[in-house]
């Protein structure tokens, strides 16, 4: 019979060793840093809890959040003996406030959330749980800080980890935001693209079928000033709109609308649809490329105090960056207007490359493929 | 003077800064929005999570039976004052291997190594803990060390038929398959009569002898009416998995059927799942599957079928498979290393990592399905030096399986 057992063991192992559904044993430990105070929540999953602690007081199958509450007690000693946080002062006292469930991937976790005290910059992490029972165990930590996230992984190997909370304001990135923003306009060729496209035929006037030069500097200048700002408002209402969570739109649709949004300039250019009229599009189609250059900002997964000076350094990055180009765009445009060659060749030849271009990139971001050598 | 008209409308020139009319109600609306914003971000960031409305509510379904929780907490409970009594660290063991096979949870092995953390890295320890350690090692996908102990315990013990099955299996799935064919006739003289043929069946039809294996294996199975529901459950699944690969369906059909009727598991299911996929007939995965999906695998197929009949939440199930494989990216030893590939080839649009995630499985293991896998990611790619090491393989162990067909053929026609 035992041996049996032992047959019918083994041919399930043999068989069951690709279908796994659950993970590893993970537990989370998040740690806040607003300033040199510190906030904290350590995630532990259920059945590693009820292994710990043993959590089905009466014995049905069922784990209930009475059940949890019940031995909450035994949770945070287990959790004041098998975590601790070292300041440049010694050690900082944890005080639970509050035990809480909350979900994971691979299912509901009891979370004890504790404030760590204030100290100074350093801090070391110790962590020692649940490694006795099981040694792939592991504690991921995410250390959360105005200037942005760190995370490490706690093991049998590793107890501990050191980290610099870094009593830095948040206005200290500004800088390297605004930079940032520059940057990524400059790189940003589908921006770019659609910018020039719209100031082309600024500096002309359609009249009766043809772009005619009769503007003067000054109408010029209103002019293109007007789009700049109807550009800058769109797309910095939706960068804050976007970063800040509150409205989200997928990114392949945004990256697809930005090089749809391309065409349009190109066609007022050849088929003049919104004469003089170009702040309109550049209000309108300005919302979509907010959203784009949000994308940038999502990546960089700031969180909260962090926020605000990025926001307003990568949108400030991105105006100087947009000036600098029409700095230099706008007067060759306003040079070269009465040029026939200007009005042929530049701008129509520009209408339609932007047309092609627009086109080409739309497909790319459709079907997910590459063929061009920029994107 | 067209646009100077324009401009008037919306701002008297003499006062620029006197914004007026319909440009109103966008100051409002931005002014409005910083000051949200702000609020927004002035608010202290409240913890996570929840609290559940009242002490009944069930937050976890534990899926052991009784006994084994009475078991377990009496096993734990002796190993807590001796931690270092063997015989109670191997029943303990033994009772996690079993609960992480009923639960799929594979945490369940790290508990069943913690058990035995006092002899994980003896060189010399008792026979049951060499066994088990070769066992958990082998589910870890450690194949190599799972070996350095299964040879040990053969050394031990080569009257212990259990030792040689583990090692033609795990010699079968690095494909290597002399010495798989090497632990036959031990175990034939250990086992019983349908475990040996199911084990021998299973190495040739790998081999180039289908038909003749699948042939073999069905009448083992027609004169073995008994059996434990484990081992036949094992043995009509590899039947079924040899007629997937020589394309009888409705044989394939019938061995899936009374497979997971003797004893059903997630295999099983991923298995059938994927003849099914093959088949084009997604309705029955989605409908099978779809009490499973916590188990990743699982999750996988029944996105895939999903995308098959472009059922309109594959979005979700696309989205959910991402945080599964993100929350295990910190772990080295990857053992969703196929899945992930599936993933990212078939839904994850990511070709190229697909491919690589291939080519790292195929340094571990090259069983058929890793062998389809890099190929289907080659072909993906269009790459066909990639694909070599798999075409190779092919050729030199008479692999007969029909889905790979198709894809040597447009392997072919890469220039």
């Amino acid at each position: 019979m035992r041996t049996a057992r032992a047959w019918i063991l083994l041919v399930l192992l043999l068989f069951s060793s690709v279908a796994e559904a659950h993970k590893l044993s993970d537990s989370y430990l998040k740690l806040t840093a607003e300033g040199s105070h510190l906030m904290g929540q350590w995630d532990v999953n259920l059945v590693d809890l009820d292994n710990l602690l043993g959590l089905d007081t009466n014995q049905n199958g069922l784990i209930t959040w009475g059940e949890v509450r019940s031995k909450r007690n035994l949770f945070e000693e287990y959790f004041q003996a098998h975590i601790a946080i070292q300041g440049d002062s010694g050690l900082r006292t944890l005080s639970v406030k509050e035990l809480r469930m909350i979900d994971h991937t691979d299912g509901p976790y009891a979370t004890l959330i504790f404030d760590a005290g204030s100290d100074t910059g350093r801090i070391e992490v110790h962590y020692s749980a649940l490694f006795s029972i099981d040694p792939t165990h592991r504690g991921l930590l995410s250390v959360i800080t105005a200037a942005g996230t760190q995370s490490a992984v706690f093991s049998p190997e590793r107890t501990s980890q050191s980290f610099d909370l870094l009593n830095l304001s948040p206005w200290h990135s500004f800088g390297h935001f605004v930079t940032e923003g520059i940057w990524h306009i400059w790189t940003g060729f589908d921006h770019l693209l659609f910018l020039t496209t719209l100031l082309l035929p600024c500096v002309l006037r359609w009249s009766n079928g043809r772009w005619v030069n009769d503007q003067s500097f000054g109408i010029v200048l209103r002019r293109i000033t007007l789009i700049i700002t109807s550009f800058t408002l769109a797309h910095s209402l939706t960068l804050g709109l976007s970063a800040l969570g509150i409205v989200h739109l997928p990114s392949r649709w945004v990256e697809v609308g930005i090089a749809a949004s391309i065409l349009i300039p190109a066609i007022n250019i050849l088929r003049p649809f919104l004469p003089g009229k170009g702040w309109m599009i550049a209000m309108s189609f300005g919302l979509i490329h907010g959203f784009g250059f949000a994308n940038v900002l999502a990546d960089m997964d700031l969180k909260g105090p962090a926020l605000v000076p990025a926001l307003l350094g990568f949108n400030l990055g991105v105006e100087v960056g947009q000036l600098a180009i029409v700095g230099v765009v706008v007067p060759l445009f306003f040079a070269l207007r009465g040029t026939t060659f200007y009005r042929a060749a530049v701008l129509k030849g520009g209408a339609v490359f932007a047309g092609i271009l627009a086109f080409a990139w739309m497909v790319e971001r459709i079907f997910a493929v590459n063929f061009l050598p920029i994107h | 003077m067209n646009d100077l008209c324009t401009i008037q409308k919306f701002v008297d020139v003499r006062k620029p800064w006197n914004i007026t009319g319909k440009i109103d109600w966008m100051k409002s609306a931005i002014v409005g929005t910083v000051f949200f914003s702000m609020a927004h971000l002035m608010k202290v960031e409240a913890a996570e999570g929840y609290l559940p409305k009242d002490d009944s509510v069930v937050l976890l379904r534990l899926r052991t039976g009784p006994k084994e929780s009475a078991d377990f907490r009496a096993l734990k409970t002796s190993l807590d004052a001796n931690p270092n009594d063997v015989g109670v660290a191997v029943s303990l063991a033994k009772l996690y291997m079993q609960i992480r096979r009923e639960r799929s949870d594979p945490r369940y092995l790290g508990l069943a190594r913690g058990a035995l953390s006092p002899w994980w890295n003896d060189p010399n320890p008792a026979y049951d803990v060499l066994l088990l350690r070769a066992k958990i090692k082998q589910s870890e996908h450690f194949f190599r060390e799972s070996l350095v102990d299964l040879d040990a315990a053969i050394a031990k013990n080569p009257r212990d038929g259990q030792a040689w099955l583990i090692k033609l299996s795990v010699h079968q799935v690095l494909g290597e398959y002399p010495q798989a064919a090497a632990s036959i006739l031990p175990l034939s003289r250990l086992a019983s009569s349908l475990v040996s043929i199911t084990a021998a069946t299973s190495l040739a039809s790998l081999q180039g002898r289908s038909q003749n294996a699948l042939n073999t294996l069905r009448s083992a199975l027609e004169i073995a009416r008994k059996g434990s529901p484990e081992v036949l459950a094992w043995a009509w699944g590899t039947l079924a998995e040899i007629a997937v690969r020589t394309g009888d369906g409705k044989l394939a059909d019938e061995a899936f059927a009374k497979a997971l009727a003797a004893s059903p598991d997630d295999y099983l299911r991923g298995a059938q799942a994927d003849f099914w996929l093959d088949q084009n007939r997604a309705p029955e995965v989605i409908s099978a599957l779809r009490d499973y999906t916590s188990a990743d695998a699982l999750l996988l197929r029944y996105a895939l079928a999903e995308k098959q009949v472009n059922a309109p939440d594959l979005a979700n199930q696309i989205a959910e498979l991402r945080a599964r494989l993100e929350a295990t990216r910190h772990r080295t030893n990857n053992l969703h290393a196929r899945e992930e590939a599936r993933f990212l080839l078939s839904l994850g649009a990511d070709e190229k990592r697909a491919l690589e995630l291939a080519k790292i499985n195929w340094n571990v293991q090259h069983e058929p399905a890793d062998v389809r896998l890099l190929l289907e990611c080659a072909l993906a790619c269009k790459d066909k030096s990639a694909a070599q090491p798999a075409l190779e393989w092919v050729t030199k162990t008479n692999l007969e399986d029909i889905s790979l067909k198709p894809l040597i053929e447009g392997l072919k026609e890469i220039p």
